[in-house]
């Protein structure tokens, strides 16, 4: 019986609930975390256009007592920062405190006509206060006993007195109301004459007797006596003063039942620095991004490139996993293998959503159940394969516990990097070993999820063969993988060995910018290295001056080009244009594909030994020739190309590097159709041709000049003619 | 395809023939110059730069 395997793709979108927190469109963090639920922006704005007044404006538009309500809100939004995940948070706290220093309250007054009816506010705390001052506003004749000889209940233990007592003052100052202090009121008949009572004795208090009970008609609660806490006891207040004028006006009223045994809720004080000035204000709040939350989109080159925002395109994922055929297409199935697995989207995400691991996630679903087109990373799966293969693999084990893993892409872009980086290994670690294959990355990124993990299981094998060695990695996207898949094997990079105890030397006046891969953002210590040993080479290293651009991928990672080209280009050239001094880098794709848009970039090992490449980054099919001739080198085997002599002309070169054509292709499409006699005869004396390599369909046009075939015309598609293939 | 082409195996001149192309679980097919004895087909690298391209590229987003 034909069983029906479930759609893990489907059971994933179905599930696909990541972007819930995600602040983009919503209230900043900071202005959720403000028990006043001030909108910070509104107060920003003011202070970044300079406006100390205006800024003043809009926090006594929203709280009733801004200088005593900012003193005691204990200042949660400095947790809710976005900012400070690139640095500090913006100092909300310290802009109030200028802002106060720099204007004086005229708190606004109403000219509303006189209700007849008087009301009895018993509780100068501020929940009293409040309500005692909203009911004046509208018009009511209130009497505010206190039973201390001061008001301000619970703010005298926070606060001096200078610094409540004179606002509230000016806020409450009213010929409508009357302030009796030092006058404990015991029961309710002492207030019989009042149209209403707002009981704001605060917590702890029995509340006129009320305590626990359930208050009589005409009988309100404000302030703490609520369960509140002291900050939102203003908020109470207005409640409550609310809650009096709609049972004047049309006798309606909710029963309210008190709590017994309330204890006030423990209240922070906020920090008191010294005033800003007008400038420093300025340039603080210039530090305020405005959240709506960009912080993923500022950052991520995809978000940019689709114009998307990441509920958008979680939805789009969604679809995309789970399609309804003919009404909604796969829409993201390029979105998802534009992702470079750098991880930036979720490491400045103040909510940590992990984009990068939807999107991973999604297209290793889609490689699974084969809704993801395989041309994607069908070159890179095929380079993967002949760089583990009997012509570019090779294992020298260590004598001395060192085990050098150069990647698979060291040697490709230029043999002696990886000469020179073992010889430097070897001149601190004699006897270290040396292993040319592949972290596996490749396999990760193609979505091939088994295929990834097989491979590592293969490294440990070998790892254990070679009798548990430290692997010292030139590539900071193999140490990546090692540490985050291998995390048993120990790995370290080159550069953190060879910068033990290397000391600058002296400026030789030259300063660079230096390039730190996406993969090693969260290595400190190897970016660390990096800049020791260009000092150590009398070099200036300097960072990257925009920080926005610091650890963003050169394009490589993630394998987009195919699925994407115009990201890719897009990404290589704005990395190429982020710092305009010369770059070092320690990743040879980095130095590759930058060098490739005209940026002077050099790889760490060329500033160590002094050598630096003056060609522009190898082809496609020199890379392969070159990590023959590093394994030729160490095992000391003449190794075979197999490969014809190409004769190709530079702009068609150019134009094969573009669509990803290699010189093995070309050669083995004319051995086959040479073989086959396949091939179609022009009237120019030259033969066409054409063989399917893997998911591919490659076509050359050829002569042969003596020994060697001159090449006319090279070009593929990812179509498949019939009769050779499915095209899946 | 204005060239004469002769098909290296059975020395017969292309002629025009309708073949299937098939991409991503869809199937097209277009009228392409074929050897008239083996079928061998020949795919101009105008029409693969440009239409087939495009093509391709509305497949995979669909």
């Amino acid at each position: 019986m034909k069983t029906v395997k479930p759609s893990r793709a489907r059971a994933f979108a179905t599930e696909l609930n990541l972007t819930a927190p995600c602040r983009n469109g919503q209230a900043p963090r900071c202005s959720r975390e403000c028990p006043y639920g001030l909108d910070v922006r509104a107060f920003i704005r003011k202070l970044q256009r300079g406006s100390i007044r205006g800024a003043y404006g809009a926090l006594s538009e929203q709280l009733t007592f801004p200088k005593v309500m900012c003193a005691i809100c204990g200042a949660p939004c400095l947790k809710g920062c976005t900012a400070e995940l690139s640095g500090a948070p913006v100092n909300l706290p310290t802009l109030e405190q200028a802002v106060f220093a720099g204007s004086k309250s005229s708190p606004p007054r109403y000219n509303v006509p006189p209700k007849e009816e008087r009301i009895a506010v018993v509780g100068g705390g501020l929940g009293g206060l409040t309500c005692a001052y909203v009911l004046t506003t509208l018009g009511y004749s209130v009497e505010l006993f206190e039973a201390e000889n001061d008001i301000g209940g619970r703010l005298r233990e926070l606060l001096p007195q200078e610094d409540y007592l004179p606002e509230i003052m000016s806020v409450i100052e009213s010929e409508s109301l009357t302030i009796s202090t030092g006058r404990k009121i015991k029961s309710l008949n002492e207030l019989e004459s009042f149209s209403a009572v707002a009981i704001a004795t605060g917590a702890g208090s029995d509340a006129l007797g009320f305590e626990g009970k359930a208050l009589p008609e005409k009988v309100f609660a404000a302030g703490e006596i609520t369960g509140t806490s002291l900050p939102k006891a203003v908020e109470s207040g207005k409640a409550a003063a609310t809650a009096i004028d709609a049972y004047l006006k049309i006798g309606a009223g909710e029963e309210v039942t008190l709590s017994s045994g309330l204890k006030p809720i423990s209240a922070e004080k906020t920090e008191k620095s010294e005033p800003l000035t007008k400038e420093q204000a300025q340039e603080e709040a210039r530090r305020c991004r405005l959240c709506d939350c960009r912080a993923c989109y500022d950052r991520c080159d995809l978000l940019q490139h689709y114009k998307t925002m990441p509920a958008k395109a979680e939805s789009d994922v969604r679809v995309t996993l789970n399609p309804v055929d003919c009404f909604m297409p796969r829409r993201a199935t390029r979105l998802i293998n534009s992702c470079n697995d750098c991880g930036l989207c979720r490491d400045f995400c103040p909510e940590s959503i992990d984009m990068n691991y939807m999107l991973m996630t999604s297209r290793a679903l889609m490689f699974d159940d084969g809704s993801l087109p395989k041309v994607y990373h069908d070159i890179w799966l095929r380079d993967f394969e002949f760089s583990l293969s009997e012509k570019a693999a090779y294992l020298k084990k260590p004598e001395n516990g060192y085990l050098f893993f150069p990647g698979c892409q060291l040697g490709a872009s230029d043999p002696e990097l990886v000469k020179d980086a073992y010889d430097l290994l070897c001149g601190i670690k004699p006897g270290s070993g040396i292993m040319l294959n592949c972290c596996g990355i490749p396999a990760r990124w193609a979505g091939d999820a088994e295929g990834f993990k097989s491979h590592l299981e293969k490294l440990k094998g070998v790892w254990e063969d070679c009798g548990k060695p430290v692997i010292v990695t030139a590539c900071p996207t193999c140490k990546r993988t090692f540490i985050e898949y291998l995390p048993d094997i120990p790995a370290t990079s080159l550069y953190e060995l060879l910068a033990e105890g290397c000391a600058p030397a002296e400026s030789s006046g030259e300063t660079v910018a230096v390039f730190h891969p996406c993969s090693s953002r969260k290595d400190g210590e190897m970016q660390e290295s990096v800049k020791a040993l260009i000092r150590s080479r009398g070099i200036t290293a300097n960072e990257i001056s925009d920080p926005l651009e610091r650890n963003r991928c050169c394009g490589y990672g993630g394998h987009i080009y195919p699925g994407n080209r115009e990201l890719f280009d897009t990404m290589a050239q704005k990395r190429a244009d982020s710092d305009p001094l010369p770059y070092v880098t320690y990743c040879a794709n980095c130095r590759d594909v930058l060098s490739g848009k005209g940026k002077d970039c050099r790889h760490i090992i060329e500033v160590l030994t002094g050598r630096k490449r003056e060609t522009s980054p190898p082809s496609l099919g020199q890379r392969r020739r070159n990590r023959v001739e590093v394994k030729a080198f160490y095992s000391g085997e003449e190794i075979p190309m197999d490969e014809l002599k190409l004769i190709i002309p530079d702009e068609l070169r150019n134009k094969m590097e573009l669509d990803l054509i290699g010189d093995h292709d070309i050669s083995d499409v004319i051995k086959s159709c040479n073989e086959t006699k396949n091939y179609l005869l022009t009237e120019r004396g030259t033969k066409i041709g054409h063989i399917k390599i893997s998911k591919m369909t490659y076509w050359a046009e050829w002569s042969e000049e003596g020994d060697a075939f001159m090449i006319h015309n090279a070009y593929c598609h990812r179509m498949v003619l019939e009769g050779e293939g499915d095209g899946r | 395809m204005s060239e004469k082409l002769i098909c290296g195996k059975c020395n017969a001149e292309l002629v025009p023939k309708t073949i299937n192309l098939n991409y991503l679980g869809h199937s097209l097919t277009n009228d392409f110059p074929c050897c008239p004895v083996c079928g061998q087909p020949y795919i101009p690298p105008d029409i693969v730069s440009g239409k087939m391209h495009e093509v391709e590229t509305l497949l995979e987003d669909k």
